[in-house]
This record gives structure tokens, C-alpha cells and sequence, in this order.
């Protein structure tokens, strides 16, 4: 019999992790629903948690990021459904002088930050695909160092550069500009 | 001087010219080139022409660079143009007002 983790090939290792992180999913929606009867907090259920992070027409009211706020539990549920699927996920990022940060690196792909100077109030968001890969990602995930949450959802590739633009003062903007904020490609 | 601001005529309607500028050409950290593009103003959102739009202004292809002599710019519309090639004349002349001084953008008065 396989005792150690090293004895398992990839595929086996996948589906273990896939059966762990499903096991952890249901074990924290469940008791999120108890502790919903007792203290009266509002539950997300798993399914919208899904949806916000897997259907593109998913937009999810204050309600949701309210209920959320209030569980731990289910916002690392939410993040492991992030991950789970994620292309790419920044733990680096690196501080420009004015204390804000402007860029994103990881071996795959790379985010970058700039105002347009041909459109006052915009910011031109650039993501670098640094490998050639079949599918590029269609969605960015930002989680903002008080817990907010938001997710764009990305325009084609042209070359090896996905770029849009937004407003400067959409929240999604600020919480990239922040050096503790989690990036994640899906 | 006076102003010139420019409309598009198209089959769904008019759609005006509100803003044009000259992007730099790249991201000054790493050097990553910068794509022209288009977008309407309310709600802000790309317009599916930006693709075009990017080859009517850059070389090789494009006329825009070759005429006013900068590779990037970003335009934005009143009004969603989805695609064909009418837009083109407009942009053309929306340009040549720029790199004259006098294309009305945002609240300017326009003379004409």
C-alpha cells in the first residue's frame, strides 16, 4: 500500500487534492450553515460562491459580500474556489516610489498598472502572457487587504498582451495598487 | 482658434468624438508596447473596433502614424460602433483636427 506522498504520480495527487478541497468546501459550507441558525449571520450558499467565481453572468449583490464579510470560513472557501482554477496567482509585487504598486510578476504573466495620459481619470491595465499557452485567462480576481473582493472580466489576447482601461477610481484599481492585495489570474 | 468638433455618421446613428489623445507608446517600466483603442464614454466600455482601429493607426498599416507621426491613441465615442468601415473618414479627420490644435473635446464650444 502507498504510504507517502511522494509514492503517488501526478494524476493520483490531483484527485486527491480535488477530493480534499471538496471535503474542505462542504465541511465549511456546512458548518457555516450552523453557526447561521445560532447567530443569526446571513449564509452564502456554496452555489453563489461558485457562480460568483465561474459564471460570467454572476453579479452578486451587497448582500453577498455583506454575508461573506462575516464568515472566515467561507471567504477561504471562496478563495480556494479562486485558486483551485487559477492560471496564476501574484505573491510578489513590487512598491513604485509614490508607495503604490504598478506591477505584478510571476514566471507566467505579468500585471501591469499606468494612468493614460490620453485619458485623464483612466488607468491602462496590462497583463504580459510571458509562455504561450492554448487558453489565456478571462477573469481577474482581486482580493483588497480589508477583505474586499472584486473580479474583471478580461478582453482577448492580442499577442501576448491582454489591455484594457478603466476608470482610476474603481475600487478594482485601488485594491491592485496595494502591496498586500491577492492577485489571481483564472 | 476656434474648434471643430467631429461626429460619425453611422446607420444606427450619430456618434461624437468626445475625447482623442496621443497615449505613450509604452509602459515606461518595462517597455511594454501600448495599443491604441476605443471606448465609449457612458457606461465606459472597448468597442469591438478598437482592433481595427489599432491597424488604422499603426505602421505598418496604419495611416494615422504615417500622417502625425505617433504610433498610440486613445478615442473615445458618445456612441457604440459595433463594426464596418464608416468610421474611418471621421477618425481620419478627427486626427488631422488634433494635430492642428483644434478638435473640440469633453465641454469644449465648438464653432462648427
Amino acid at each position: 500500500m502507498t504510504e507517502r506522498w511522494s509514492d503517488f504520480d501526478e494524476t493520483e495527487k490531483e484527485t486527491i487534492e480535488d477530493v480534499a478541497t471538496a471535503l474542505s468546501m462542504r465541511e465549511s459550507f456546512v458548518r457555516g450553515s450552523a453557526r447561521a441558525g445560532a447567530d443569526e449571520i446571513k449564509v452564502v450558499a456554496f452555489q453563489d460562491l461558485y457562480a460568483y467565481v465561474n459564471d460570467p453572468d454572476a453579479a452578486p449583490g451587497p448582500e453577498f459580500f455583506e454575508s461573506l464579510a462575516a464568515n472566515p470560513q467561507m471567504q477561504r472557501t471562496l478563495s480556494g474556489l479562486i485558486e483551485q482554477g487559477a492560471m496564476c496567482r501574484f505573491d510578489l509585487a513590487r512598491v513604485a516610489s509614490t508607495g503604490r504598486v504598478d506591477r505584478r510578476e510571476e514566471a507566467e504573466f505579468s500585471v501591469h498598472t499606468q494612468e493614460s495620459h490620453a485619458s485623464p481619470g483612466r488607468t491602462i491595465l496590462a497583463i504580459t502572457i510571458q509562455v504561450a499557452r492554448d487558453v489565456n485567462p478571462r477573469w481577474l480576481f482581486v482580493e483588497a487587504k480589508d477583505g474586499q473582493r472584486h473580479k474583471h472580466e478580461l478582453p482577448e489576447a492580442q499577442g501576448d498582451q491582454i489591455q484594457f482601461m478603466i476608470p482610476t477610481d474603481l475600487a478594482l484599481v485601488q485594491a491592485l495598487r496595494e502591496a498586500n492585495a491577492r492577485v489571481t489570474l483564472r | 482658434m476656434k474648434r471643430v468638433r467631429v461626429y460619425i455618421a453611422m446607420t444606427g446613428g450619430v456618434a461624437r468624438v468626445q475625447r482623442l489623445g496621443k497615449e505613450q507608446p509604452r509602459m515606461p517600466s518595462e517597455g511594454h508596447e501600448i495599443f491604441s483603442c476605443v471606448y465609449l464614454s457612458e457606461p465606459w466600455d472597448c468597442l469591438p473596433i478598437s482592433d481595427a482601429y489599432r491597424d488604422f493607426v499603426r505602421r505598418p498599416t496604419g495611416v494615422i502614424e504615417r500622417m502625425f507621426d505617433h504610433p498610440v491613441f486613445v478615442m473615445e465615442l458618445s456612441k457604440r460602433i459595433v463594426d464596418g468601415n464608416s468610421w474611418m473618414l471621421g477618425t481620419f479627420a478627427a486626427h488631422a483636427l488634433l494635430h492642428e490644435g483644434c478638435l473640440a473635446q469633453g465641454d469644449d464650444s465648438a464653432a462648427i
